[in-house]
């Protein structure tokens, strides 16, 4: 569980996100959506502590973010930044960089390291690519293997940015359900999406982004109704028969 | 990794064996080993600090290379492309001309040199976004600003025997042993700590974000393994001069066969990296026999063409 109070943060001087309140539940996927510029990107980097907050404090399961060592940290929290994996390394390898922060130093992974991987690999249906580099892989399957890695590091907290960006809409749906497993496992996962309908359609909870603050936080049928969406984005949403459509003002 | 220790042997057999003197390998270990004589001499004091000196500048260029190329994620990184060798080279200058008796401190100065050289090229490229592009461009900044240096230099002080055009193209002429010690034990150590810190240079590689999400403290690592790349850099460039290219291509034409490893990596760095050093300072040798090109001539000869053979075939490189 993540749990956010109060946090304000950004880059030197500049103030990007301001008195974020936010509560991200175990068992449950929370989608941060708001404009370019609104802050999200920020919001995740502070909460996996590469910003340090200007004021306000997270707690990671419990615990003062700023109490937890880096490795620590890794091991309850996992974060996959925007863009994915790419470079000669082997599917099979990058997944076992997963098992970085429980391995001892000079980082030779064990075999019990080793096992983690391979299953990792085999939940996200990556087996037959293992032995491939990530450079002759699609973007799906780059994204599936950056997934992978972050299940291998076995953290209870997942945070991912733009995770969908430059997929089909095949890999977007499949993305989008290996996100919902990771959350019915009892996984706290939180994603900035772009694409409104997704989001809407997939999250537990919707947090809505605008001018670095949180303009909705709760159910996407609530933020739906509250209009918040329609005025964030200048756009129409609707619920017909179930799904959620998004459509110019 | 056995084609690259095999490719060695060959190549250390190669540089011992061939030379100005027609002796043949035979002979010369035979009179090593039966008291002495002229072909005895010439293996002790001539072939074998020469290989040696070759073999270990090869081996801590390339490996330093690779180094330097996956802490910056930027295969263009070369030493000698941003300004790491003529840091070296500067400083080396410096010393040999400040302090002409200070040959045990000449090492330590070109490390410091290339140390501070990679940490220039490093906060501009952390003040302007770290593109590829931007850091080649402030390597050929750098490199400028460095080789006037030692141009100005050894204008200032002719005599010494470091920022002459010899050492500047880089060579293994009159190689002694003296030369190579203790600046060969650096590079030593510093190929084995890179092995020893593979496996923190292949989550670094992974890019800044990724490694620290994944618990690394990523700047402390990043200052030891530049510190590493520096210390392999700048103790080759104190006795084999600004040898150009081998930091660069070696580490490019290998990566592809190492799968990501930085352990592998590195270690079939300091291999072939040694064996083309050796390899083209036999051609340097024996190319316009009985006279003698210093080898950074052979090395830029093959390694120009080659490097744009690579470039082509991986169709260039997109910032």
């Amino acid at each position: 569980m993540i749990e956010i109070k109060k946090l304000s943060s950004g880059y030197r001087n500049d103030e990007i996100i301001k008195d974020i309140d936010l509560t991200i539940n175990d068992g449950s996927l929370t989608v941060l959506i708001g404009p370019n510029g609104s802050g999200k990107s920020t919001l995740l980097k502070t909460l996996c502590a590469q910003i340090k907050p200007a004021k306000g404090d997270i707690f990671i399961d419990g615990s003062d973010i700023r109490q937890i060592k880096p490795v620590q940290r890794a091991k309850m929290m996992s974060y996959l930044p925007q863009g994915t994996p790419l470079g000669e390394t082997t599917v099979e390898r990058y997944v076992l960089y997963g098992r970085y922060p429980y391995s001892a130093w000079p980082k030779n992974y064990s075999k019990e390291d080793r096992i983690m991987a391979a299953k990792a690999i085999e939940r996200f249906g990556l087996t037959e690519l293992s032995a491939k580099p990530l450079s002759c892989l699609s973007g799906g399957e780059r994204q599936k293997a950056a997934l992978a890695l972050a299940f291998c590091q076995n953290s209870k907290n997942v945070l991912m940015d733009e995770p969908a960006s430059f997929l089909d809409i095949s890999a977007q749906f499949e993305l989008m359900n290996l996100l919902r497993s990771f959350a019915d496992e009892g996984k706290a996962v939180c994603a900035v999406l772009h694409d409104i309908p997704m989001a809407l359609g997939f999250a537990d909870s919707i947090a809505v982004m605008e001018k670095g603050r949180i303009a909705f936080f709760g159910a996407p049928q609530d933020a739906v109704q509250s209009g918040v969406i329609d005025k964030v984005f200048s756009v129409k949403v609707e619920c017909i028969e179930g799904h959620f459509i998004c459509r110019p003002k | 990794m056995i084609t690259g220790v095999l490719v060695l042997c060959a190549s250390l057999l190669l540089s011992i064996s061939f030379g100005a003197s027609k002796y043949s390998i035979f002979e010369m270990i035979g009179q090593a080993m039966s008291g002495g004589g002229t072909a005895a001499n010439i293996l002790i004091f001539l072939r074998l600090p020469r290989t040696l000196a070759a073999a270990l500048a090869g081996a801590g260029l390339a490996c330093a290379g690779a180094v330097i190329q996956n802490v910056l994620k930027n295969p263009l990184a070369g030493p000698n492309i941003i300004g790491v060798n003529s840091g070296a080279g500067l400083a080396a200058a410096l010393v040999s001309s400040l302090l002409p008796l200070g040959t045990d401190v000449l090492p330590i100065a070109a490390m410091a040199g290339a140390l501070f050289a990679m940490l220039l090229i490093y906060s501009i490229a952390r003040t302007t976004g770290a593109s590829k592009i931007t850091i080649v461009l402030s390597g050929v900044a750098v490199n400028a600003l460095f080789n006037a240096g030692a141009d100005a230099v050894h204008t200032l002080f002719p005599d010494t025997l470091i920022g002459g055009s010899y050492f500047r193209i880089g060579g293994f002429a009159g190689m002694e042993i003296t030369k190579i010690f203790p600046a060969g034990w650096y590079i030593i150590a510093g190929i084995l700590l890179a092995l020893l810190m593979g496996g923190e240079l292949d989550v670094l590689s992974l890019g800044e974000e990724n490694a620290e999400s994944l618990g690394q403290r990523t700047g402390l690592i990043r200052f030891i393994m530049l510190f590493i790349a520096s210390m392999m850099a700048g103790a080759s460039v104190s006795f084999a001069g600004l040898l150009g290219f081998v930091g660069l291509i070696v580490p490019h034409a290998i990566r592809p066969f190492a799968m990501g490893s930085s352990r592998l990596l590195i270690f079939s760095c300091a291999l072939f990296g040694a064996s083309f050093v050796l390899i083209s300072d036999c051609v340097s040798r024996l190319i316009f026999m009985p006279y003698e090109m210093p080898v950074g001539i052979i090395m830029a000869f093959v390694g120009g063409p080659f490097f744009i053979y690579l470039l082509m075939r991986r169709g260039g490189y997109h910032d």
